[in-house]
């Protein structure tokens, strides 16, 4: 057991597999996709008339399509890009999901599916950051890359 | 006869002697009708344990009202795909079709798109009993 001086904190413990449970997560995120993409191209299809419901059933695709890519993007490349990429795709969607929610009285939608829907791009962010802890962990040359 | 009706977005009816529930959403779909679809199919299950059939009869399907009612529907097939037999789809709509090949990969119980004018045989698949009268009206 190491012992530390008593005059300084003790350093936090060191993340050993900063990558655990990537797969986990990775699955989760590509069915939160599919998720995302089914319920707008099938909302595309069937709405009529109501443009804030199209406009969101549009997004929900584009956001879906969008995780998607950046999840295959980080799997390929290391560094901070992917990490980045995902966490505006996520506040620009979660914006514009609660902006369309609040405008358009007809979505009675309220904050339980603004949780869900946050847990969802939740499950997208955790993925794309273990999967680049992942591959900055085995290979720990380009961790400089990251910080 | 059909027993246990609700009536929403949407209308649905369970007729005891056949176990057929026969829906026919008229309204985009909330979270309500499938938590009220979920009680008239579960109490139907607790004596029966095994539904027979799930007649879908809709001329267009008018999407859901919100991702929630989405999830919720999402989380009624899960709950329930492998209690109901056969699931047969009565629409024009190409959503019929896409549903019957999607669901031929995810889902246990057989399920069957009928073009609207074919509403008697899909009747007949499920083995509902049709009417003369009825089997004439359809033609």
């Amino acid at each position: 057991m190491k012992k530390y001086s008593d005059k300084q904190p003790n350093p936090p413990d060191r993340d050993t597999n900063p990558g655990s449970r990537s797969s986990l997560f990775t699955g989760a995120s590509i069915i939160v996709s599919f998720i995302f993409i089914a319920y707008g191209t099938i909302s595309l299809a069937t709405i009529e008339a109501n443009t804030w419901r199209l406009t969101l059933a549009l997004i929900m695709t584009l956001y879906g399509l969008y995780s998607l890519a950046i999840v295959a993007y980080a799997h390929k490349k290391r560094g901070r890009r992917p990490v980045i990429a995902i966490q505006i795709g996520a506040t620009v969607f979660l914006v514009a999901y609660v902006f369309i929610v609040v405008v358009d009285s007809m979505i009675v939608s309220g904050v339980g599916t603004i949780i869900l829907v946050a847990f969802g791009l939740w499950c997208n962010w955790i993925a794309v950051i273990k999967i680049v802890s992942k591959s900055l962990a085995s290979a720990p040359e380009k961790r400089s890359n990251y910080a | 006869m059909p027993d246990g009706s609700l009536k929403d977005g949407l209308n649905a009816s369970i007729d005891i002697t056949s176990g057929v529930v026969t829906l026919r959403p008229e309204a985009p779909l909330k979270v309500d009708d499938f938590t009220a679809l979920s009680d008239l199919v579960d109490s139907y299950l607790l004596k029966k344990h095994k539904l027979h059939g799930l007649l879908i009869i809709a001329e267009h399907f008018p999407g859901w009202d919100s991702f929630a009612a989405f999830v919720k529907h999402l989380r009624f097939v899960g709950d329930h795909h492998t209690k109901i037999e056969k699931v047969a789809i009565v629409t024009d709509s190409a959503m019929g079709r896409l549903a019957e090949s999607l669901a031929a990969h995810f889902i246990l119980a057989e399920v069957r798109h009928f073009p609207s004018i074919f509403l008697t045989e899909a009747k007949t698949w499920l083995d509902i009993p049709v009417v003369e009268a009825e089997q004439a009206k359809d033609r």
